[in-house]
């Protein structure tokens, strides 16, 4: 017989590795919610998975407009610069706002089934990430039909998105479960997010930004080391364009979406257990 | 071996609700609960108890009593505040309707998914597809959204695929009484069929009779503690006897005791109930009749007898009972076999199981019967569509008037009384006269507006309603007026009654004989073939006042065979 009620003996890695294992034993359940994600987002829409490619299009069309026709932006080659932003940061924004309604948009669920809890918010995330991923490469082979100049750098292409994927995944984890007990989070979310996407390089450079000190750092510094969206989208266009990788931000990127990633699975496994009495 | 084991498991639930989740209050909470005053209420307290495996647990309680919350405490939905929950193998249940289902996806998509849920991979899944479809009876809407299914239909899904995954440990929570008779029959036995087959279940319900059909054991609940548990049997007498009060000896006995009883000299063998077809049957609709059929076997001359037959909701209400003694007098038992009917309906009763005990016993004896089954047939009444709710039907009509003309319609386009509100509702129009009448070849087109079928009596109708007409041409060569008629086979007294053309009354009748025997009405000579609405009007108005259960409407009314003109 199993004990199911009492929590884990186990500590530190063996508790790690036994979270891990769990969700691992649910992978198909993983599977099939991400394909029902993917499924359900554009159910009943005439143009279904076109939309995931079409949405980015028309958003960038947008900018391109207001930016390269109002104010006269001399940044070189814009439409790439700018899908090459935009495409993580929809992923991104997506994934914050997807997981923040993934617990308490399935009470339906969370009352009459178990499953890690972790799952829900990690499908909605995933399936951000399949549609991400499509756009990414289709941008690559628009690149490469126009016989825009790549650089090998592009190799590390995969390990951004992956690396991307991390934080939104840790992101996302800690917006959900933080919204079952705090549903004044959804709003504030909307406004950060917003907050959040002027803050971030995706439609200007930060040469643009006069650089002004503040609070004995420049603005540069303070958007680009507190803003791990920052170095992602710059890391994106970077190995695509520049052959550059700034290996110094993407290491501090890295310990913050691993931190955000460990913060928000530590939360789901602490609190999912109350999801089913407050959802 | 154990296949649960709930050690001092306590939850408990906080009432905060109303005040919401300020941030005020998320700000205390972070720094411990001081200072917080929330109303703790405890859903289960100090519940242990072991079910072995193979073995059926039973779990009652009235509403809010903590049933459920022990099924959501195995199925790892909530987890408890104090104590140890153990299980050996998988548990999948049936907690809600359509639980863990998409309203998006197709019913195909959702078993994918459920299975998922609970561990089944697809390839399996796919395995056990084709028998959860044909379980669920569900072949042409399968690729429909679920969103658009009824709840029935929610429920025939997931009921079939906790079926068919076949868990270690199977959670039902009492879902069974939605869907229609026939699929709530279906489940009941699949149930039964669980329990046969060993296989380790708990049943959450409030049915006394379905718990005691599917559980060995059972648990009793009472805010939240173990009032009682133990045989299901000893669990369920304690259990009816608190909830009802001192408890009517009839129902109390109905409901606990075994289901066979006395060992005299004639046994009922056989027993089963017939639709209007012949066909054996457990499921009925509203207003629909049902024959019961008993065969009992004898030794020896047995003298007077009389056959009873009780029918009880499923919760042990004692709806009726009827015997042989009512009508026909004791029945003579002569050794061999021999066979009882009853005719049941139309029945007026609301959707729901119920169930027929059968007793044979000697006249003046009836507490200490010869031969008893209880129980021993069940009967599911439908719920027809858009139809009754209730737990009974009640013939009635609808009049409504439009708003400007501010009066019910007159007596003259009224709704004119109908002798069987329920079965007409259901069978033939009645509303316009039959051209003509000639029961021996139109008896099925024309029924109704006082018309009547003969139980068990072709080629005839009977007209029971105070007036009844037939609409008819006379030609131009003839004058007659035949009624071709006789009293019912059941009535014991001469029929008198009036016959009217065109509303005018022409002649008085009187019919005594069981033998048809013709009316002969000379009528007004005409120079062209004219329609004449020929009334009956019966001397003494006879309505079935017990419509429905009574099944022995078949002495009322004139039966006809024919009315023509010659």
């Amino acid at each position: 017989m199993r004990v199911i009620t009492e929590k884990s003996e186990a500590r530190g890695l063996s508790a790690i590795a036994g979270a891990f294992r769990e969700v691992a034993s649910f992978s198909e359940l993983l599977r099939t919610m991400v394909i029902r994600d993917l499924k359900l987002r554009y159910r009943n829409s005439v143009l279904g998975f076109l939309w995931s490619l079409l949405s980015p299009l028309l958003m960038t069309l947008v900018f391109i407009l207001v930016f390269k026709v109002l104010t006269q932006t001399d940044i070189t080659n814009y439409p790439v610069f700018l899908m090459a932003g935009l495409l993580p940061w929809i992923f991104t924004q997506g994934s914050v706002a997807g997981g923040l309604h993934s617990v308490t948009s399935n009470a339906n669920l969370i009352n009459k089934v178990y499953f890690p809890r972790e799952l829900l918010p990690l499908s909605v995330v995933l399936a951000g990430f399949v549609q991400f991923v499509i756009a990414y490469i289709l941008l690559v082979a628009v690149l490469l039909a126009f016989r825009i100049e790549l650089h090998a750098t592009i190799v590390f292409l995969p390990l951004i998105m992956l690396l991307n994927l991390v934080f939104a995944a840790g992101l996302a984890m800690v917006v959900a479960t933080v919204n079952v007990f705090f549903r004044d989070l959804q709003h504030l979310v909307e406004i950060g997010l917003l907050a959040w996407f002027f803050l971030t390089p995706i439609f200007y450079t930060l040469a643009i930004v006069p650089n002004t000190s503040f609070l004995g750092l420049d603005v540069h510094r303070w958007v680009f080391s507190l803003n791990p969206m920052a170095t992602l989208v710059t890391d994106y266009r970077y190995v695509l364009t520049e052959g550059y990788l700034p290996i110094r931000h993407t290491a501090v990127t890295l310990v913050m979406a691993l931190f955000l990633f460990g913060l928000g699975w530590y939360l789901m496994r602490r609190y999912s257990y109350r999801f089913a009495e407050i959802v | 071996m154990p296949a649960v084991r709930f050690t001092g498991v306590s939850k408990r639930f906080e009432l905060t609700h109303s005040r919401g989740r300020s941030m005020f209050s998320l700000l205390l909470a972070a720094f411990g609960n001081a200072g917080m005053d929330v109303e703790q209420f405890w859903a289960l307290q100090d519940v242990s108890f072991t079910v072995e495996q193979g073995e059926t647990l039973g779990i009652i309680g009235r509403n809010g009593s903590g049933k459920s919350t022990i099924l959501k405490l195995l199925s790892r939905t909530l987890r408890p505040d104090e104590g140890k929950i153990e299980v050996a193998g998988s548990v999948f249940g049936l907690l809600e309707l359509g639980a863990g289902f998409h309203p998006d996806l197709t019913g195909r998509e959702n078993i994918f998914l459920n299975g998922s849920f609970l561990g089944v991979g697809h390839k399996e899944m796919g395995r056990l597809y084709p028998e959860i479809v044909e379980f669920s009876e569900l072949e042409r809407f399968i690729d429909t959204p679920i969103k658009h299914y009824s709840s029935g239909m929610y429920m025939r899904l997931g009921f079939s695929i906790a079926l068919a995954v076949k868990p270690d440990i199977l959670l039902i929570d009492e879902v069974l009484a939605v869907g229609d008779a026939a699929f709530a029959r279906k489940c009941y036995d699949a149930l039964a069929e669980v329990k046969r087959a060993k296989r380790t279940m708990l049943f959450v319900s409030h049915d006394p009779i379905q718990v005691r059909r599917f559980c060995n054991q059972v648990i009793w609940i009472e805010e939240g503690r173990i009032r009682s548990y133990g045989p299901a049997r000893d669990v369920i007498q304690e259990y009816l006897q608190s909830t009802r009060g001192p408890v009517t000896t009839d129902v109390h006995r109905a409901l606990t005791d075994p289901a066979e009883e006395g060992d005299g000299p004639v046994k009922i063998v056989q027993s089963v109930l017939l639709d209007e077809n012949g066909a054996e049957t457990h499921s009925a609709l509203p207003g629909k009749t049902v024959t019961l059929r008993v065969r009992y076997e004898t030794e020896r001359y047995l003298g007077d007898v009389i056959f009873g037959a009780a029918l009880r909701r499923s919760d042990g209400l004692h709806v009726y009972e009827t015997s042989t003694a009512e009508r026909q007098g004791p029945v003579s038992v002569q050794p061999g076999f021999g066979l009882v009917e009853c005719r049941l309906g139309p029945l007026p009763l609301g959707p729901g199981a119920y169930h027929i005990s059968l007793a044979i016993w000697r006249e003046g004896e009836r507490m200490s019967p010869l031969h008893l089954l209880r129980n021993d047939l069940a009967l599911f009444m439908g719920k027809p569509r858009g139809g009754h709710r209730g737990t009974t039907v009640i013939p009635h009509q609808w009049r409504v008037a439009a708003a400007d003309s501010g009066a019910l319609p007159s007596v003259d386009n009224a709704i004119k009384p109908q002798p069987d509100m329920i079965s007409s509702s259901m069978s033939v129009p009645w509303s316009t006269p039959p051209e003509g009448l000639n029961m021996g070849r139109r008896e099925e087109e024309y029924l109704g507006d006082g018309w009547h079928p003969v139980e068990n009596w072709p080629p005839a109708v009977r007209w029971i309603g105070r007036e009844a007409r037939v609409v008819l041409t006379q030609d131009v060569a003839r004058g007659t007026l035949v009624i071709s008629a006789c009293r019912p086979m059941h009535a014991d007294r001469p029929v008198q009654g009036k016959v009217t053309v065109n509303g005018e009354e022409i002649t008085n009748f009187r019919v005594s004989g069981i033998d048809f025997e013709d009316i002969v009405i000379p009528l007004d000579p005409v120079n062209e073939p004219t329609r004449l609405e020929i009334g009956l009007v019966m001397e003494a108005t006879f309505v079935p006042a017990t419509v429905g259960i009574d099944p022995d409407t078949r002495e009322l009314g004139l039966a006809i065979r024919e009315i023509r003109i010659e």
